[in-house]
């Protein structure tokens, strides 16, 4: 990228010329080692969800009724639960789910938050009082209540969960937006914006939504795990994914839960599994967030240490040319 | 004069922001940041527009470009009254008039490319696409004196000056005819003031602009004005030619004003009389009766704290609102 910029002849304006993920992605590996690692996690769970009847070493619903309970051993790496089924393979399926209520629901939070904190933020005033007031009375009902409600009229399953959780938690969140939406707002470059003539439109998503999406990328990855888990609750009291399909929540708190003593591993695992994918969301986050934020590139300025070295270089060689 | 001469007239141009209280939000009070000047802006010219913090200047610029609902007053371009205008009408009039910020710090959006930034009113009025777009991109980085390479960096990668000349690049994007300029130098150190002065009048010649330069810095408008008005606490205190103005002035607030100057000559500056002014600005929410300026003037008599002084021609384009005059 830098390469090409000062090498060509001034004449026109440049443009970005690589597309702009790629960059992203080798900015991302390049200077934010620790996202990268969030990325190499997600990523494999991934992979785990699609692939999961190669991997997983027994079916999910498999039981094997003289190993109950047990321990891990040869067979069994991470032991068996209550009914005799191995958990490795149980995590492993369960991965498809966990990433279908994580992603897909926090992804639908995200969406409604960002639908609501736009318009209440910006046009503010009349509009603005309108829909807050709806989200207090919103955030004024307890969580379960609603979701439970909810869940009893639509009845259990994958879908319904999704339709659930996902506006749940975009409305209850809208307001971290709607705060940051506010701030970015009256800033003097959306003054700059208006006065140039800029409809509404163009300076909520072109000034206001690039400016609030670190907020939104976090918000994105708390929303993940937290979404995860409010499937749990909801499989706990038996408005979630219907059993025996597994999914890391109800393996935690249904059966894992109530074993705890005799085979702690059966809460353990799904937990360590949910932790893991949590924390890589998390790092993947701020990762993405401090590659998307122009002003953090990296310590060295735009590029990363090598490149910055390699610019230098390069700089040199030009002034020396210019010399002669 | 020829009325197609003016290109920008202020008729009584008042602006009241509200101060709202209580649950209800109701109206207690009001900021009188304008409260009813005029004046007018000759095709071609600078009038540089000057005044203490708070005394409405940033206001009246952002008021003659639209920017505010104007509570009361018209203001004039090309002779049509554009507080009326509304919709597409006031898209289309925002080409004609632009504005360029007082802090280049925070008046680019740090998301953008300076690209982006100085391409934002072509795209939004349409002005070119393509490849002509990126012609007149680099057009407009070397009409200021950037290079079109930077257009891929971010502003913060640029200095402060730089940034300015972002910020007056942006302004020219879509060929105005008039632009405000809100101290746009106030915020940079003083040998980068001079260089954006001089790329400002550069403009103004090359591209025929008009421009109202509010500033606060006597020695920049004098350098850069034609005319000059001078505004206290949301009133037009005198307007005339800049010479005039730094030569002869009339109203007893400018004479302050401008024997605040510093001189770099200390023995001149040893030898000049100061004109202290006591006390505070009054606040704009309850400007003293009769002239605004008087609780704080050497020469008023009783008429001054009764009735407000007209803003009146006393020959040479020297217009003065004083009773003493």
């Amino acid at each position: 990228m830098a390469a090409e910029a000062t090498n060509k002849t001034v004449i026109s304006v440049e443009t970005k010329g690589r597309s702009l993920l790629l960059e992203m992605l080798v900015r991302l590996v390049k200077e934010k080692p620790l996202g990268t690692v969030g990325g190499v996690i997600i990523l494999i769970l991934f992979l785990t969800g699609i692939f999961a009847n190669w991997i997983a070493p027994y079916g999910y619903n498999e039981m094997t009724s003289a190993a109950r309970l047990s321990p891990p051993s040869q067979h069994f790496l991470l032991g068996t639960d209550h009914l005799g089924r191995d958990i490795l393979s149980r995590i492993i399926y369960g991965a498809r789910i966990s990433v279908i209520i994580g992603v897909v629901g926090s992804t639908i939070a995200v969406i409604v938050s960002l639908a609501i904190a736009l318009t209440s933020g910006y046009f503010g005033g009349k509009v603005d009082a309108a829909i807050q007031r709806f989200v207090d009375a919103w955030m004024c009902m307890p969580s379960l209540f609603i979701l439970l409600t909810v869940m009893s009229i639509l009845g259990p399953g994958l879908i319904q969960i999704l339709i659930v959780v996902g506006p749940f938690f975009g409305i209850t969140q809208s307001r971290i937006i709607r705060s940051a939406v506010i701030g970015v707002k009256e800033n003097m470059y959306v003054d700059a914006a208006r006065a140039v003539g800029a409809p509404a439109s163009r300076i909520i998503f072109r000034h206001i939504f690039p400016n609030v999406f670190s907020t939104v990328i976090v918000l994105f990855t708390v929303n993940m795990g937290a979404v995860i888990l409010t499937e749990s609750t909801l499989s706990f009291l038996g408005f979630g994914i219907p059993p025996p399909t597994p999914a890391w929540g109800s393996m935690i708190s249904e059966s894992g839960a109530r074993f705890l003593l005799l085979a702690p591993g059966m809460a353990f695992w799904p937990g360590m599994a949910l932790s893991i994918v949590v924390y890589g969301v998390n790092m993947l986050g701020d990762g993405l967030r401090d590659v998307l934020d122009p002003r953090l590139r990296g310590g060295l300025g735009r590029f990363g240490g090598v490149e910055k070295k390699r610019a230098k270089r390069r700089e040199k060689a030009e002034k020396a040319q210019g010399s002669v | 004069m020829a009325s197609d001469d003016i290109l920008i007239r202020v008729e009584d141009l008042v602006m009241h922001f509200p101060i709202l209280a209580g649950v209800l939000r109701r109206k207690v009070a009001d900021v009188k940041a304008v409260d009813g000047i005029s004046f007018y802006v000759k095709r071609g010219e600078t009038l540089g527009l000057v005044g203490e913090s708070g005394c409405g200047k940033t206001t009246t610029g952002r008021c003659v470009l639209g920017l505010y609902d104007i509570t009361g007053g018209k203001v004039f371009f090309e002779g049509t009254d554009i507080t009326k205008v509304t919709g597409k009408g006031r898209r289309a009039l925002r080409r004609n008039m632009q504005l360029v910020f007082q802090d280049p710090y925070a008046s680019l959006d740090p998301r953008m490319t300076a690209g982006d930034i100085i391409g934002e009113p072509m795209l939004v009025h349409q002005v070119a696409a393509g490849n002509a777009y990126r012609e007149q991109l680099a057009e407009l980085f070397t009409m200021v004196g950037l290079e079109p390479r930077m257009s891929i960096r971010y502003p913060h990668e640029f200095s402060g000056g730089q940034r300015q000349r972002i910020g007056i690049a942006r302004a020219l994007a879509v060929r105005p005819k008039f632009i405000v300029c809100d101290e746009p130098v106030s915020a940079l150190d003083v040998s980068i003031q001079a260089q954006v002065i001089m790329l400002l009048m550069k403009l103004r010649q090359e591209l025929g602009l008009t421009y109202l330069f509010v500033a606060h810095d006597l020695s920049v408008v004098r350098f850069i004005s034609d005319r000059v008005a001078v505004m206290y606490l949301g009133k037009m205190a005198e307007i005339t030619r800049s010479d005039e103005l730094y030569d002869n002035p009339l109203h007893p607030y400018t004479q302050a004003l401008l024997s605040a100057v510093p001189i770099p000559d200390p023995v001149v500056d040893r030898q000049r009389k100061r004109i202290l002014l006591y006390g505070d600005v009054p606040s704009p929410v309850n400007p003293p009766s009769g002239c605004h300026f008087n609780p704080r003037c050497r020469m008023a008599i009783d008429i001054c704290k009764e009735q407000e002084p007209e803003l009146r021609d006393v020959g040479g384009e020297h217009w003065v609102a004083c009773h003493r005059v």
